[in-house]
């Protein structure tokens, strides 16, 4: 589906809904955009506990590789699949993906990714031993300054380099997709039922399932937010406020 | 004053085209469809500080804009509250319309919401107050405005004018244009037993700004414009009746609930096309497409 190369990335790269996906949050959100599409087609069904189940067989027009990957997974899983499931099940099938982004430049390749994280860690470690060394010089005990100064730099810098994943030019199309489809994201807030499948998968792509969240498919929404870091149990880190309350 | 008789007149003179009441559930159908001659905004829906990023993309497109008022009341006993006038007023300038429309109706009474929009007493006391609201409204609207005939199941007794004969007077006497629902119309004349056809010889037709037409249905033999259901034929027909003798600047679709999906949409709006066409065709002595 990827249309352009990168010439002019910003005005010829067309994304088909699992690429925007992928591009704006990885596999996870590339599997819980089809989801939202194969729910929309009748063929899934998000139950009250958020768990999913088949409802009709894959059609043999259902080509996509991560369509038929979903498929397959819930289809044969013994009883009703969590989304996380789904997740860690279908996640190899977004591996086409994740090559095709990287060749059009829209993601980091292993080596950028390990280079910046050095250079998130290195910087993340310099500022803080120079912040040490500055208290020690104004005379501080810098002993009691270890422990809270590291609880807090190794989550942020662990949490910007595992968040790190798009390059320039994969930021600049993501931020061109978010602009353009404003329309779609309206039409998803409020009436998702009216949109095609396509148009359904295509904007929990760009916006998150929590485009969803308030509206007819809030169920559909709540259940396809990401549950991040050791908040699980509160249903992820944007609906409570924060990791600090529940974790 | 002379300012905005020509802005008017320029208004007037502008051919809108076919066009469709914007809602966020229509986002999406309604920026697809790349032919649409305008949009009308509710200005009630409208927060001046979020307006929705989907709406500005369309005023940036150039698709020109009406914004369309709810509850300005100026058929009440009471004077518009001009706060409610100054957010008509900022949001069309926002929007950068070109038009602003209110109904001929009053919503409120003594501090009362009636959450609806209620038909004015067809008398010449009642008309000697609306069109004093009416100029206090246009002296603080710095846009042309268009008045609406709403739908009504109940009549005030005492009416001394039919339904047009007044829209005509009140037209007569302030410096409005008409925003026509033929679909209003025809349901107030179909459920009062009177032929909607013969009204429109007595409507000011010169000052016709544009036109409403929406779906409705049929429940104890009375007819409801719900603006929830596809457009019938009677509602059709009339616009055909109006488009034979006038050719309407604007017309558009109303939907407020129930909303169809993009083909559904389509089907309608090729529907009141072919309306138009169907009156134009007897307008100018053709055969009907």
């Amino acid at each position: 589906m990827v249309k352009g190369r990168a010439g002019d990335l910003l005005s010829s790269v067309e994304l088909s809904p699992a690429e925007a996906a992928y591009l704006a949050d990885r596999g996870p959100r590339a599997i819980g955009a089809t989801l939202a599409g194969l729910a929309h087609m009748g063929l899934i069904e998000f139950r009250e506990d958020g768990k999913v189940v088949p409802v009709k067989p894959a059609p043999a027009r259902l080509t996509d590789p991560i369509q038929r990957s979903v498929m397959d997974f819930v289809s044969t899983s013994k009883g009703p699949s969590s989304v996380e499931d789904i997740e860690k099940g279908a996640e190899p099938a977004t591996e086409d993906l994740r090559q095709r982004l990287q060749a059009l430049g829209l993601l980091l390749d292993e080596t950028a990714l390990w280079l910046g994280g050095v250079a998130i860690a290195g910087a993340s470690l310099s500022a803080f031993v120079a912040l040490l060394l500055l208290l020690a010089a104004n005379g501080h005990d810098i002993s009691k300054c270890v422990l809270p100064g590291l609880s807090i730099a190794v989550p942020v810098t662990v949490l910007l380099v595992s968040r790190r994943h798009r390059t320039r030019h994969g930021n600049a199309v993501l931020k061109r997709l978010q602009d353009e489809h404003v329309a779609l994201k309206e039409s998803a807030e409020h009436a998702p039922m009216l949109l095609t499948p396509t148009d359904l998968a295509q904007a929990v792509a760009i916006y998150g399932p929590a485009v969803l969240e308030g509206g007819p498919l809030d169920d559909v929404g709540r259940a396809l937010k990401p549950k991040r870091n050791g908040c699980g149990a509160c249903g992820g880190c944007g609906g409570c406020g924060g990791c600090g309350g529940c974790a | 004053m002379w300012r905005v008789r020509r802005m008017w007149r320029m208004c007037m003179m502008v051919s809108l085209g076919l066009g469709i009441g914007w809602r966020p559930e229509l986002a999406l159908a309604i920026e697809r469809r790349e032919t649409l001659g305008f949009i009308e905004v509710t200005a009630e829906n409208i927060q001046l500080d979020d307006i929705p990023p989907a709406l500005t993309r369309m005023v940036t497109r150039g698709v020109p804009v009406i914004v369309h008022g709810l509850s300005l009341s100026l058929g009440g006993a009471e004077r518009p509250d001009p706060r409610r006038l100054d957010h008509l007023a900022r949001v069309a300038e926002r929007l950068n319309a070109r038009l602003v429309s209110e109904h001929l109706a009053f919503v409120r009474a003594d501090g009362l919401e009636a959450g609806h929009l209620l038909p004015v007493p067809r008398t010449r006391e009642a008309l000697e107050v609306i069109v004093d609201n009416v100029a206090w409204a246009r002296s603080l609207l710095p846009f042309p405005l268009a008045l609406e005939n709403i739908a009504t199941l109940v009549e005030w007794p005492g009416a001394e004018m039919d339904e047009a004969s007044f829209l005509a007077e009140l037209l007569g006497r302030t410096d409005t244009g008409l925003l026509f629902d033929v679909s209003n119309m025809y349901a107030n004349a179909r459920n009062g037993g009177w032929d909607p056809v013969s009204a429109l010889a007595r409507l000011p037709l010169d000052r016709l700004a544009y036109v409403h037409v929406a779906g409705g249905t049929v429940r104890d033999d009375l007819y409801h414009d719900t603006h929830a259901h596809p457009i019938g034929a009677g509602p059709l027909a009339f616009l055909e009746e109006l488009c034979s003798r006038i050719e309407p600047p604007g017309v558009m679709l109303e939907r407020d609930d129930a909303f169809p999906r993009g083909d559904e949409l389509d089907a309608e709006l090729e529907a009141i096309q072919q309306a138009i066409a169907r009156g134009a065709a007897r307008r100018m002595g053709s055969p009907t497409p």
